[in-house]
């Protein structure tokens, strides 16, 4: 038995009367962008998210940043344990709604609201640290410095581990396997733990670590900020200014609206069609249903990438417009930062049904998480209430979550255009296809979320 | 069949109209500043020998 994550994502329950049709709601959103486009030329002449002055709030001991990396090497332990032991069953097991809600869903919602809060429960990052001081003290203090982190290497580690999260939750038929989630987070934490140890644990989880680094993208746009156990506030935006424009940062914020982007998309009319013709060919060479499918899908990922790329890229291109000094690649990855707010907008208006409705469950499946039948808090009778959130309630935070992500991305370009062209004309005039970009990947986000509802 | 879902595409078709209305303000609009300072540039006294 499996649970349907894309009834649960798009919204369970048939939408109430809405004032306008819901396509208008494409031509609504363009018009807050053209209105916040042009509000920015007028109102916002000088740079003003590149410094990124903090407050420092508070701190906290050594000793709770090492118990929070307990409590997260514990909880992961026990999920592996759930997975491997547990009923296979995907509503009962704990694993399935931990790891594609309460992880991917849930923590980028978290990380905007109170920062890199990800960071102090790595359980990965807590090994590795703990496994540095022990080794530390076993040897005296005489362990070999770690190797530099290549520079060639940039960001490239981190996309491969969202872009194979992106292909397990978008084409495995095996996503939701709880035995399968838990050998893939073990595979997962060793290689973490691999290069770690060759690179050292901060190094390699600044760029390295996949889910760390995607959570520290989302993060970086929250006025809170963790930095040497201190608790800093900031200026909302600021923080994701300073991505290091390093190998792989484009890569990286187009794989983390690319894998949303095919989920939503491939729950529409358009690919269903594509998907069974791609099955026909497929099975028409001798290939297997099963192989068909994983090549129809995987080519389905690799083909929505390459649109966000490729949207992105002719941005940059109408910028070239104005700046013939510098070269394409350097200006894509100088405004790479400003597609962050983009991909939690799209995380938020894709998942948020899911997370409102599957999130539930986890009263219940902390009770019983092997689903076994065990009920340790009290807790496992409780049911998902529905109700919780009307369908309307739904898509307005679906298309607020938009219209907010698009609005935030056209600020983050427009501030950066202005470190670059110091002129305010030149720098509105740079970000004119960018706005293009800005309302199509808008009306995309309200497509996507309106096919799966069909 | 293709008849039958005509107008639920004409339907979806509604959601480019923005996009294109944004792509086409766009380009008048740079097509309109590259006249504006090509006439400018030609507007410009020729500097002293």
């Amino acid at each position: 038995m499996t649970l349907d994550w894309a009834v649960l994502a798009h919204g369970i329950v048939g939408r109430e009367d809405l004032p306008i049709p819901r396509q208008w709601f494409g031509v609504a959103t363009t018009i807050v962008l053209v209105a916040s486009f042009v509000g920015l030329a007028a109102l916002w002449p000088q740079p003003r998210l590149e410094d990124r002055p903090d407050r420092r709030l508070f701190g906290v001991p050594r000793i709770v940043e090492a118990l929070c990396g307990a409590i997260g090497v514990a909880v992961f332990g026990l999920l592996v344990y759930a997975g491997l032991e547990g009923t296979q069953s995907v509503p009962a097991n704990i694993v399935p709604t931990s790891v594609h809600v309460v992880f991917w869903v849930g923590i980028p919602v978290l990380s905007l609201l109170f920062g890199d809060v990800f960071r102090a429960f790595n359980p990965w990052r807590a090994v590795g640290r703990a496994g540095g001081w022990l080794a530390g003290k076993v040897a005296g203090g005489r362990l070999p410095e770690p190797l530099p982190y290549p520079d060639r290497l940039g960001w490239w580690p981190a996309v491969a581990g969202i872009a194979a999260y992106g292909w397990l939750e978008n084409v495995s038929t095996q996503r939701d396997d709880p035995s399968t989630l838990a050998i893939l987070a073990l595979a997962y934490a060793a290689i973490q733990l691999v290069g770690m140890s060759l690179y050292g644990v901060e190094s390699w989880s600044r760029r390295g670590d996949g889910f760390g680094v995607y959570f520290r993208l989302f993060a970086a746009l929250s006025p809170l900020h963790w930095r040497d156990r201190a608790l800093s506030v900031r200026r909302p935006l600021s923080g994701v200014t300073g991505l290091r424009p390093d190998p792989g940062l484009v890569a990286l914020v187009v794989v983390a609206i690319g894998v949303t982007t095919f989920d939503g998309f491939k729950e529409g009319p358009v690919w269903t069609d594509v998907a069974r013709n791609l099955n026909d060919a497929w099975t028409g060479l001798g290939l297997s249903a099963g192989s068909a499918t994983r090549i129809s899908y995987t080519l389905g990922l690799v083909l929505v990438l390459l649109l966000v790329f490729v949207l992105y890229r002719l941005g940059v291109a109408g910028m070239r417009s104005i700046d013939r000094d510098r070269s394409p690649t350097e200006l894509q990855r100088a405004f790479a930062h400003s597609l962050v707010p983009i991909a939690l907008a799209y995380v938020v208006a894709h998942y948020f049904s899911l997370l409102a409705y599957q999130g539930q469950a986890m009263a219940y499946l902390v009770s019983d998480p092997l689903g076994r039948g065990s009920d340790v808090f009290g807790t496992a009778d409780q049911t998902i209430d529905y109700g919780v959130v009307s369908a309307n309630g739904i898509w307005y935070v679906q298309v607020g979550s938009l219209v907010i992500g698009h609005v935030a991305a056209l600020v983050l370009a427009h501030d950066r255009a202005l470190v670059f062209y110091r002129d305010p004309k030149n720098a509105t005039g740079s970000q004119y296809w960018m706005l293009a970009v800005m309302v199509t990947f808008t009306v995309l986000g309200l497509y996507l979320l309106s096919a799966g509802n069909d | 069949m293709p008849l039958a879902h005509s107008g639920h595409w004409l339907v979806e078709t509604l959601y480019v109209v923005p996009v294109v209305a944004v792509v086409m303000w766009i380009s008048i609009k740079s097509l309109l500043d590259r006249r504006r300072a090509r006439a400018e540039l030609r507007r410009e006294p020729a500097p002293p020998e």
